[in-house]
């Protein structure tokens, strides 16, 4: 299935794998400044060695797509469906979206006793950004600042997931009482639908940004060692040529320009013409190869100590527009709240992430009020959750995440099942309805549930979740006893399609 | 006590008397950290992060962390209580060190 999506997307998104040859962002805003203030010093800084080799790092990005994804350090996604009441393997959702596409296969529903099995799609709108903007559609990568910058920065929170059922359209559903017969009620092929915006919970407190700077300095050092001396070699070596009259001339045709677009636009044909000289030598190249590769290991380890301390707190809002088999659509608003258990560096160098952390939900859902009109936007249910995620150190190729939670659910109103006149009962006689017909239950009061589940990742990407969940009551039925259910799924985290994106 | 880097306006060449020894660092108004510079091929990467001017010019290259795309940091060269001004660079997390090209008379 990752391969035919993979390929289908590979063909759908190729036309707008070009890119431009452009400024570095630094120059541009040098030349802001410039046009700001009228500082020479601004020119002065925009035909700098730094930022040239910033055009020449552009160039060689585009060359080599291998990245470090941000989520690969991070264990909080919700790649599976956000719904507990269809096919999940999760009580509580995680608040870490996909930066790119994912899907999940799953089974098991949380507070019903089923064996649903539901497809997940969870798609980033930071890509169809990218898309829309003719940009290679290569979503956030730690080498790319398409998602800390801009309208990305904003889009990159946004994402939107449609939750499948596979296989029979059907449900059976138990009677509202112990003498009624089971029937089978409509089905929905769409089960959920949802919004949700990750609000990246960065630490705004300066002394503690500060201060978490200051572990990343320390812990930097060896990559940062290793890369000034290359970027030194490079430099010096591009100095020489721009010192061969390449400075001057820049300066001279800046300096005569009229206009700021002007100004960009010699600019970046000085850049293109330097390019070519350093491309024409032998020496260069190589100097610019191996700066390029400590670049690399350096943003690396770089982006992982910043995710780290800046970026892993999250706190995400979820609009779920739920379709639950055999009753009226609900509509769900919860929050979910995440934080990281243990993130201090354990030692100087090597960066290792958190263990442990902590996942809250706490959500309303509503019934529509198309199905209770009367009443309007009726609440039906009420939830909290919590999470515990324990990922011990790797033993051999497998480095599986242990979670025990707990989902407490309020049943405010009675709840209710939907039939239409096509229902029948499993013998099959059908039940006289004249049009689609709604039955309250007597279902208010309280829903525990407990679950242990094991994550295992397998390929890159690839992900194997198996639950067993204890429940004390379904959602329909109040009389019942509390029962077990166990879950499986598959998931996979779509990035290495931006592999064959970029290698295109 | 004065800076000992001036920055010449036809070039953009720090310069500054052979033997002294510059203190540098960076400012800015979001969090932001000096994490290693490299003066004609030596490393320093910890606090004060000072170097020697040799005769002949030499390249300063100044890696930083930030904590914004875009964060306008100031490189300064501090002197005493001072710090003087030696010029502007936009930090980011995939262009995070910058240049100074410095004079030894």
């Amino acid at each position: 299935m990752r391969t035919l999506l993979s390929l289908a997307l590979v063909g759908l998104l190729a036309p707008a794998a070009a890119t431009a040859d452009q400024l570095p962002r630094r120059a541009v805003l040098h030349l802001a400044l410039y046009e700001k203030d009228k500082d020479r010093a601004e020119l002065l800084n925009a035909v700098g060695t730094d930022i040239f080799t910033d055009y020449l790092v552009d160039r060689a990005l585009d060359e080599h797509p291998d990245r470090v994804e941000l989520s690969e350090i991070r264990s909080d996604l919700q790649l599976g469906a956000l719904t507990g009441r269809t096919g999940s393997t999760s009580i509580v959702a995680r608040p870490g979206i996909s930066e790119f596409l994912s899907a999940a296969l799953e089974s098991g529903a949380v507070t019903r006793k089923t064996d649903d099995t539901s497809m997940t799609l969870n798609v980033n709108a930071l890509l169809f950004g990218q898309v829309l903007r003719g940009e290679i559609p290569r979503g956030c990568g730690s080498l790319d600042d398409a998602c800390r910058q801009g309208a990305g920065r904003w889009l990159r929170g946004l994402s939107g997931s449609a939750t499948f059922a596979v296989g029979d359209s059907g449900a059976t559903v138990a009677g509202a009482s112990a003498d009624t017969a089971a029937v089978i009620v409509d089905d929905n092929q769409l089960k959920a639908l949802t919004l949700r915006y990750e609000l990246l919970v960065r630490e705004r407190n300066a002394a503690k940004a500060q201060a978490a700077l200051e572990d990343a300095r320390k812990a930097l050092q060896t990559q940062a060692g290793a890369f000034l001396t290359t970027q030194l070699a490079l430099e010096t070596r591009i100095q020489n040529a721009m010192d061969a009259g390449w400075k001057d001339e820049t300066l001279k045709l800046l300096d005569a320009e009229p206009s700021a677009a002007g100004r960009a636009a010699v600019l970046l044909r000085r850049f293109q013409s330097l390019r070519a000289t350093v491309d024409a030598s032998t020496e260069m190249t190589q100097l610019r190869t191996e700066a390029f590769k400590t670049y690399r290991e350096y943003v690396v380890a770089q982006n992982k100590l910043l995710a780290e301390k800046l970026y892993r707190k999250a706190l995400t809002v979820d609009y779920i527009h739920e379709r639950p088999s055999g009753q009226p659509a609900l509509e769900q608003v919860r929050l979910v709240f995440s934080t990281p258990l243990g993130r201090k560096l354990e030692d100087g160098f090597e960066v290792r992430a958190p263990k442990g952390a902590l996942t809250m939900n706490a959500g309303v859902s509503f019934f529509d009020p198309q199905v209770t009109a009367e009443d309007g936007w009726k609440v039906r249910d009420t939830q909290v959750s919590a999470a515990l995620d324990w990922t011990p150190k790797q033993t051999g190729t497998l480095r599986a995440t242990f979670t025990l939670a707990y989902y407490f659910q309020y049943m405010v109103a009675n709840g209710a099942i939907k039939f239409d006149k096509t229902a029948i009962t499993p013998g099959g006689a059908a039940i006289p309805l004249p049009k689609a017909a709604v039955e309250l239950l007597n279902t208010k009061g309280d829903i525990h549930v407990a679950q242990f589940r094991v994550g295992i990742p397998a390929a890159q990407g690839v992900s194997f979740p198996l639950a067993v969940t204890y429940a004390s009551r379904t959602e329909l039925l109040k009389a019942n006893k509390g029962f077990w259910q166990g879950h499986a799924g598959i998931s996979y985290d779509l990035g290495a399609l931006k592999q064959l994106l970029l290698r295109k | 006590m004065a800076c000992k880097l001036k920055r010449r306006q036809s070039d953009g060449v720090f310069v500054g008397d052979a033997g002294v020894k510059v203190r540098v660092d960076v400012q800015s108004e979001e969090p932001a950290a000096l994490v290693q510079l490299i003066y004609a091929g030596e490393l320093d990467g910890t606090a004060p992060f000072e170097f020697t001017i040799r005769k002949g010019r030499q390249k300063l290259l100044i890696a930083a962390a930030g904590v914004d795309s875009d964060q306008l940091m100031k490189i300064v060269e501090l002197s005493g209580s001072d710090a003087c001004h030696l010029r502007n660079f936009f930090w980011s997390t995939t262009h995070f060190h910058t240049t100074l090209d410095v004079e030894g008379k």
